[in-house]
């Protein structure tokens, strides 16, 4: 590789959001980091030849997190019934809203995880999230909405349980 | 609670801040390079390697196959010499054979080819020591060159591939002829034709031995088989080799000398 101090500097510059969307995508810190490496070890190996490292990091991420979930072993599966889900005495008015928010994205399927993270956490436009994920611009608007209904369902139920 | 996407975005932007650390991640790309580079490497060698092997197996294969010299053989049949014709007891046809007790391909060997005519082969004068067979033999192409009586001695050949328990019979009736004249009265030929062989034998694919050439009339008795660097007497053709002949159309199937009748065989047994 030639330029392996750019490749540094992309990791420096863009490294904590990219760590930080793969942890979201995982829901769990230690395959975040694993993804993240995938993802950055494709872009090593592409580096100088990629003319948007970024986009393209953010394409590998989200594209080895939906590989990844597609492999059995990984057993990821959304559930309507979160394998989590807090008892009445775990109370939840004295829970973050914003955790409660992340843990409710294990709920999702993960192209609507994806469709969440890069549109709200990347703040991608819908055409940006449609290419990085190679997906019709239409299948990004309504994965996002069902994305949405199902985590305000989800937290309508939580709430709902925790009164 | 019903989260708004202010909610969201601020939930998912909740925590981030660790930093990554650059020197592992490219620590992680490099030995994962290496890792793929290994990988391809192995490959390649693996690729190369079943080739080679093939190509070698291949090249086996092609040298046992059919090159169209002699590709009318099909057993023990007719056909065209693919070798040089009417050289003097030298090798013939430096086609491929096939080997010992190897099964009988018909239609992916090729022989040597026999000569046009008998081989005329010089040995030397009286008792002779050397060797008929000085190498291990795979197998024998025998040309059989029919009464020349008939076909005033340059008749299409008939050739015979003579392999496996036949080529083992073949070779031992050659190496336990007698190295000198038997002197024995032989009874009167029970047919008018002679027959003529030149026996090439098969040391290796592509490697043939001098012509042995035999000269006999049926029934065989006290038959001299001769190359140019030996003879001997007395030779017995392997029945099988008769029978083959005969199934050829060569010549009838008979037994030799050791079934003369006694009252007319005055001699003493050759073996």
């Amino acid at each position: 590789m030639r330029d392996e101090a750019g490749f540094r500097a992309f990791v420096e510059q863009n490294g904590a959001t990219l760590l930080h969307a793969a942890r979201l995508l995982t829901g769990d810190h230690h395959r975040g980091e694993d993804l993240v490496q995938t993802a950055l070890t494709k872009v090593y190996l592409k580096w100088g030849r990629i003319e948007a490292p970024l986009p393209y990091a953010r394409k590998a991420l989200v594209t080895a997190h939906i590989d990844q979930s597609r492999r059995k072993w990984w057993g990821e599966r959304p559930t309507e019934t979160l394998p989590e889900q807090p008892t009445a005495s775990a109370d939840v008015a004295a829970s973050d809203m914003r955790d409660e928010l992340r843990r409710m994205l294990s709920g999702l399927s993960a192209r609507e995880r994806a469709v969440v993270v890069l549109r709200y956490y990347c703040d991608l436009s819908e055409q940006d999230t449609a290419d990085t994920l190679g997906i019709p611009v239409g299948t990004v608007k309504s994965s996002c909405a069902r994305a949405l209904a199902r985590l305000r369902v989800e937290a309508a139920s939580t709430s709902g349980g925790a009164r | 609670m019903s989260p708004t996407e202010f909610d969201l975005r601020a939930a998912l932007r909740d925590g981030e801040g660790d930093e990554l650390d650059a020197e592992r991640v490219v620590a992680g790309a490099r030995a994962y390079r290496a890792r793929r580079r290994s990988r391809i490497l192995s490959t390649a060698a693996t690729v190369v390697c079943v080739a080679a092997v093939g190509g070698v197996v291949a090249g086996l294969v092609g040298t046992g196959g059919d090159t169209g010299h002699g590709s009318g053989l099909a057993g023990p049949a007719t056909a065209p010499t693919g070798g040089p014709s009417g050289a003097n007891g030298r090798t013939y046809g430096a086609g491929p054979v096939p080997r010992l007790n190897q099964p009988y391909n018909t239609t992916t060997l090729a022989v040597p080819g026999c000569p046009a005519a008998l081989p005329a082969t010089k040995p030397p004068a009286g008792n002779s020591t050397g060797e008929l067979l000085p190498a291990p033999i795979r197998s024998f192409v025998v040309c059989s060159y029919g009464s020349p009586q008939r076909t005033g001695g340059s008749a299409t050949p008939t050739r015979l591939l003579v392999t496996g328990n036949k080529a083992v019979a073949l070779a031992e009736s050659l190496r336990t002829a007698a190295t000198h004249p038997l002197g024995i009265s032989c009874p009167a030929p029970s047919q008018s034709r002679t027959y003529s062989l030149a026996m090439i034998g098969v040391v290796a694919p592509g490697r043939t031995l001098p012509a042995i050439t035999a000269t006999f009339t049926l029934p065989a008795c006290d038959v001299v088989v001769s190359s140019d660097t030996a003879v001997r007497y007395g030779w017995r053709p392997p029945p099988a080799l008769l029978e083959q002949l005969g199934a050829a159309g060569s010549q009838p199937a008979q037994l030799p000398s050791s079934a003369v009748t006694p009252g007319r065989n005055e001699g003493s047994p050759v073996h």
